[in-house]
């Protein structure tokens, strides 16, 4: 029940968005007919009010010159590629043609099919709806009089981002390229990476408006087939009018119907989903959509980067620990703090007790307060950072962080100990290389703040045991979300908080990769040379 | 919830946790005053003994009667009554255990960290919050027990690794003043605590490898004898048999007097975090022993009833049932013993003897 | 779906919960006065036997306009007097807007008069009580403990500093006294088989500067010595040296030799010392033999010639010397019919079955039995000259 009345209060689950009332999908076909004219009136009827539709007409210069329509949106299409190939053909290739064809209205599409386009590689349509929305998909229709078979060259084009840096997950010794809107780039991404056969890339269409494209990407033999199907199944119970980015799908096909945190991995780096595919996970793209999705997602993997494969193992093993540290930092520092300072005094060194407390003597509010408020701040400051354009937003933030802070403190409103541990705090957030798991740590934070103001300590741990125990019962596409560490599976932990070197990377991970577990030959660590003749002249024979 | 399975080395972790948990902060003040500085022998007899024995017995009744509980085998075993009766019994046994946990968990937190929160708050929180694991199931149990023991191991080990220098081993001379007597006596108490183990009376049919049990059951008795042992032996170190006897929570204490370099002093924080989670999962499982005990008994009933219901039981119980501090030390010292140890080797053995007198179950 | 709705009002319920009751042990930092020192003593009043207990709190002048803002400086006294120890702290509290917060207490000073009338009380409270930490260092004074609260530091700028870094870091190098735990303290008088001393602390009157800085402070040196709870005196510096050569590891004290030759004096420096104790029983008679192992300088050698023959020599002398010391201190105990040097402990510890039969009159035991002690003393540095500075006469 709780769940009906938070759906309620949430989107008007009730009646008014049941399946029932949807308008019914126009699914009759309507078949182009031999009259070109009536073909040329409906199709200007489905397009009227369309003002990137261009209708132009011209002839082909056969024995009697058959009128011609080229229908396309001249949004999606590429200019260059209609006026100088398809027209530039369509008006010369007649006079290229072999003898022995001849062109009719009969014959027109297969003619053109088979010569004066088929550099282009065309393919014919029957019938009008099928014919609009090859149009939508930025394909050019050609109407030839007399034949009710129409021709259809694709002609993709029109604005795309070019190959960019992902801005969110910046990489210093890894690739470059990140993905970008355009599914077809973005598994050309992929596959450069995995040239093989068993990459297998599956499509389907979302949104009844939409016709959003997404691809389902796997390795065959490492991904396991139920998982795979699963996916499938999830995907295909997607019954929605649109479908915008990868956001949309995820929250449909996701384990939990609500939880704190990310159930799906999603990246911009074809890189890390390459990476992903190998050991045995599933990618989901969405056309237009750079962020790509990973499923099974574990929570050790959000805190991981694609970074962290390209330097050195214990570098890597590091900047995990260290990643991992200033996680606890940002979830748990302001808490901590509360809990301390208003419960367990002994806690603190004497000195530092009495210089906090000294700076806290004519601040009015009790420290719980201040450090909420403070966390508010910060909040509403990054939002307002990350939302303006970036040159303003870097103000905003020094103004912010600052001139507020310091202001704050110097007239007396605050001390200067929720100042800094805010700051520390907002310090150690931006290391999650996740931006969603950042947030869920966000939420949480202020949780553990509340159960921190009341019980102390006693209160953080009850918070802590009541996320491990969310976190323990996740499950992403069957995959227990805190493995391998609960359930413990010792092999992997080469790869969660340490990163063993890539020739210790023997085995996939146990639960994913289970199909085909072994990575690579093993013994093949850098060895050192066999000592030869350097010493005493000694040889080996 | 039947459905779920563990793995032996969870079931190992959960064990460990189980006795661990209150063990660590009780046992070292408990049997000190008895058996005054060869207290740290107590854990290496009698209570091990305890906790093989009953290992054993349900081991046994496991082999007789694979995926049953012993709510639904003893029927089998007694008929109808008495093996209904004896569910029941075990179904209290385990909701009073907890209760008792619950009130321990509260006590220790009053008397240590939130002297004037009242304690049915903390009865409250801990059982809701037991209650929200136990809705998830054994798995999540025992996924969070295997998350919590390295935290555990950890900050156990840097407690005891701290107090090497305040250690003096001449603090344990003479070594068995008195005989054996004094030992055997102290064996009351942590034999209780050991025989906790006897819950896997009913967590049995959730093992996904039933055959490892022995083995990991005992690695597990194991490693709580070695460290409840080390815990002994840090407090006798260092405060002498006699304190040690007379600190309610002498491993509290401990953890309030050792220093490293004088600025990284005050490292009860550890122990309560240790402590605390423990205690949290000790709880949850026990919780969830009871209402998995309840439902089979039942027969049909709706799972979130039966939590509810148990829980309410458990929090009145905590709040009114147990008093304060001195009646808990009371009944944790003096009762908690005479009336688990029947359930924990007594009524395991008698059930193996019965089965293997009338033949039933698989031989 | 019933799980998240079964998690979602779970969690809810526990939040109501708590927010519902309010935050009982919440006292945030600036409502404590930080207790750094406390002093119990049994005073007479109107002709009661009452408890007075004196505190020391932290406090400090809030920073000036604009100025940096410092940890609190300077200590104020309070006292209060009650039936029992925690109605003398109630009295106190009435006195003080902040909550007293007992948490960092460095040490806690006992008056002579509840060292010998109820010392039980006072380590009772101070081990119940759920701030106070088992590292307090026990201090006993002559007179009234509140005299000595009084006192002012002459170095730092707190006392309970002061005394602090006294006992943390002098004491022990001087060989004067030895600081004593709470802890240790109680184990001692928990014990059956021996008795506690505890750290002497006495007022100085400081004159040496002009005008006067203070005109108290305080030091530490001597023990006070118990015998079961009760207070039974004090050692002075010379018997505290003998003691803490047996009761502990010492690491550094000064030892004032006299030179046989011309009557001056040369001090042995102790660097460190072991100690053994040897229980020997026969014929149902226990002796003692106390082996005592010191290294040590000599820097301050008053002209003497400090080669590898007089090495021998002065090595004898302050083996000799040591020896008496510690005999005094031995027969002081003995006077005291105390035995916190830890013989009997040992004999405990050794000889369960003998210890078994004295164990009902073990103190007189303790007193009759001989005790003897075989010193080893060695010098290993001279400092940086050699054997002797050559001054022309």
């Amino acid at each position: 029940m709780g769940k009906e009345l938070l759906k309620k209060a949430l989107g008007w689950a009730g009646k008014k968005g049941s399946p029932q009332d949807r308008p019914p999908q126009p699914e009759e076909k309507r078949p182009l007919s031999t009259n070109w004219d009536e073909n040329q009136k409906n199709l200007r009827e489905v397009f009227s009010q369309c003002a990137d539709a261009v209708f132009q007409e011209t002839s082909f210069n056969a024995e009697q010159p058959l009128r011609i329509l080229l229908v396309y949106l001249e949004t999606l299409t590429d200019q260059a590629q209609i006026s100088q190939t398809i027209i530039k053909s369509l008006q010369q290739g007649p006079l290229e043609l072999p003898d022995e064809v001849r062109i009719s209205p009969a014959t027109s599409p297969e003619v053109l099919q088979k010569h004066v386009l088929s550099a282009c590689h065309p393919q014919t349509s029957t019938d009008l709806l099928e014919l609009t929305k090859f149009v939508l998909g930025g394909n050019i229709g050609i109407l030839i009089e007399g034949s009710s078979l129409a021709v259809v060259v694709p002609a993709q084009g029109g604005q795309a981002r070019p190959i960019n840096e992902p801005e969110n997950e910046p990489n210093i010794r890894g690739p470059r390229d990140g993905f970008v809107e355009s599914l077809k780039t973005n598994i050309s991404l992929i596959r450069r990476r995995l040239r093989t056969s068993r990459l297998k890339v599956e499509t389907l269409e979302l949104g009844l408006l939409t016709k959003t494209a997404v691809a389902v990407c796997y390795v065959e033999g490492l991904a396991r087939p139920e998982m795979v199907e699963e996916v499938r199944r999830r995907l295909r119970r997607i019954n929605v009018d649109a479908v915008l980015g990868s956001g949309y799908v995820e929250e449909f096909i996701a384990d939990e119907s609500i939880s704190l945190f990310p159930l799906i991995l999603t990246t911009e780096r074809p890189d890390r989903v390459t990476a992903a595919l190998l050991e045995g996970r599933i990618g989901i793209l969405v056309e237009n959509s750079p962020s790509t999705m990973v499923v099974p997602c574990t929570f050790i993997s959000l805190l991981q980067a694609s970074e962290d494969y390209y330097v050195t193992a214990p570098f890597s093993t590091f900047i995990r620990l260290l990643r991992f540290v200033a996680l606890n930092i940002a979830l748990l520092l302001p808490a901590v703090t509360v809990a301390v300072f208003s419960f367990h005094q002994e806690l603190v060194p004497v000195t530092l007790l009495s210089t906090v407390s000294n700076t806290r003597q004519d601040v009015p509010f009790p420290i719980f307060i201040e450090v909420l408020l403070m966390e508010v701040t910060f909040e509403l400051l990054r939002e307002a950072g990350l939302r303006l354009p970036k040159t303003i937003g870097q103000a905003v933030s020094t103004v912010g962080g600052l001139v507020i802070g310091q202001a704050a403190v110097e007239a007396g409103y605050f001390s200067p100990l929720p100042v800094i541990v805010v700051a520390l705090t907002a310090i150690a957030s931006f290391t999650a290389p996740n931006y969603i798991v950042g947030t869920s740590i966000r939420i949480l934070r202020f949780f553990l703040l509340i159960l921190a103001a009341l019980l102390g300590g006693v209160g953080i741990m009850l918070g802590l045991m009541a996320i491990l125990a969310h976190l323990t019962a996740l499950r992403s596409f069957g995959i227990p979300y805190l493995s391998p560490f609960a359930p413990m599976s010792p092999a992997d932990l080469k790869d969660s908080f340490v990163r063993v070197p890539w020739w210790a990377m023997i085995t996939r991970p146990r639960l994913e990769g289970v199909r085909e577990p072994q990575r690579q030959d093993p013994d093949q660590g850098p060895k050192k040379p066999e000592r030869s003749g350097i010493r005493k002249g000694r040889r080996r024979p | 919830m039947s459905q779920e399975k563990i793995s032996g080395s969870q079931v190992s972790t959960v064990l460990f946790i189980l006795v661990m948990a209150t063990g660590v902060l009780f046992v070292p003040g408990i049997t000190a005053r008895r058996a005054f500085q060869s207290a740290w022998l107590v854990p290496l007899a009698i209570p091990l003994l305890t906790g093989l024995i009953s290992l054993w017995a349900v081991y046994r009744l496991g082999q007789r009667f694979p995926a049953k509980t012993v709510i639904e085998y003893s029927p089998l075993l007694l008929g109808k009554v008495l093996g209904k009766g004896l569910g029941l019994l075990y179904i209290l046994f385990f909701l009073m255990t907890n209760i008792l946990v619950i009130r321990e968990f509260s006590v220790f937190l009053t008397v240590t960290l939130l002297p004037e929160t009242p304690g049915y708050v903390l009865n409250i929180s801990v059982v809701l919050l037991a209650a929200y694991i136990v809705s998830k199931g054994i798995e999540v149990i025992a996924r969070m027990a295997q998350f919590v023991l390295p935290l555990f191991l950890a900050s156990l080990s840097m407690l005891l690794l701290l107090s090497v220098p305040e250690m003096a081993p001449r603090r344990l001379l003479p070594l068995l003043e008195g005989g054996f007597l004094p030992v055997v006596k102290a064996s009351l108490v942590p034999s209780a605590w050991y025989g906790e183990i006897v819950v896997l009376l009913l967590l049995l049919p959730h093992l996904n490898k039933p055959r490892e049990l022995p083995r990991k059951g005992v690695l597990a008795l194991a490693w709580i004898t070695v460290f409840l042992t080390l815990d002994i032996l840090a407090t006798l170190l260092v405060f002498g048999p006699y304190l040690s006897g007379q600190l309610t929570f002498p491993f509290w204490t401990l953890a309030r007097f050792i220093e490293f370099h004088k600025s990284f002093s005050r490292w009860e924080t550890l122990i309560v975090i240790l402590w605390e989670a423990g205690m949290i999962l000790k709880v949850a499982l026990l919780y969830y022993a009871a209402c998995l005990g309840s439902l089979q008994w039942l027969g049909k009933a709706p799972f979130g009833w039966v939590l509810g219901v148990l829980g309410g039981v458990q929090i009145l119980a905590a709040c009114y049932l147990v008093g304060g501090q001195i009646q808990l030390a009371a009944i944790l010292e003096h009762v908690f013993p005479l009336f688990a140890l029947p359930f924990e080797i007594g009524l395991p053995l008698f059930l193996v003897g019965i089965a293997r007198l009338r033949n039933l179950g698989r031989v | 779906m019933r799980r998240t709705r079964r998690y979602l009002g779970l969690l809810l319920s526990l939040l109501l919960l708590l927010s519902a009751g309010g935050c009982w042990s919440r006292k945030d930092v600036e409502e404590l006065g930080i207790v750094t020192l406390v002093g119990y003593d049994r005073i007479m009043r109107n002709g009661h036997e009452m408890w007075q207990e004196s505190i020391r709190i932290l406090s400090g002048m809030a920073p000036a306009q604009g100025g940096k803002p410092q940890g609190l400086s300077s200590e104020t006294l309070f006292k209060g007097t009650g039936l029992t120890i925690q109605q003398a702290g109630t009295n106190l509290n009435l006195r003080t807007s902040r909550l007293p917060f007992y948490g960092d207490i460095v040490g806690a000073i006992i008056g002579e008069k509840a060292a010998e009338e109820n010392l039980r009380d006072i380590v009772d409270l101070l081990l119940r009580h759920p701030q106070a930490r088992p590292g307090t260092y026990i201090l006993v004074c002559k007179g009234e403990a509140f005299n000595l609260m009084r006192s002012e530091p002459e170095m730092t700028k707190t006392l309970s500093k002061e005394l602090n870094e006294m006992i943390e870091q002098r004491v022990c190098r001087l060989g004067v006294s030895f600081p004593v735990t709470l802890a240790q303290f109680a184990e001692w008088l928990l014990s059956p088989d021996r008795d506690a001393v505890a750290s002497e602390v006495q007022p100085v009157y400081p004159r040496e500067n002009t005008p006067k800085t203070v005109s108290q402070s305080l030091l530490v040196s001597g023990l006070a010595v118990f015998r079961g709870p009760k207070l039974v005196g004090f050692l002075n510096k010379e018997e505290s040296l003998g003691t803490e050569l047996i009761v502990h590891s010492l690491n550094r004290a000064q030892v004032a030799i006299p030179l046989p030759e011309d009557g001056r004096y040369f001090t042995y420096q102790v660097m460190s010392g072991r100690h053994k104790i040897i229980p020997s029983v026969q014929d149902g008679k226990v002796s003692y033999r106390v082996e005592i192992d010191v290294k040590g300088a000599v820097f301050d050698a008053a002209g003497h010639e400090l080669s590898l023959q007089s090495a021998e020599h002065v090595e004898a002398l302050a083996a000799d010397k040591i020896r008496g010391i510690v005999l005094r201190a031995v027969q002081k105990a003995k006077d005291f019919r105390a035995d916190y040097l830890g013989l009997s402990q040992e004999l405990h510890r050794t000889d369960p079955a003998e210890w078994e039969e004295i164990q009902p009159q073990w103190r007189e035991n303790f007193v009759e039995a001989p005790v003897d002690v075989e010193v080893k003393a060695q010098v290993l540095s001279s400092g940086s000259l050699g054997a002797k500075l050559p001054l022309k006469p």
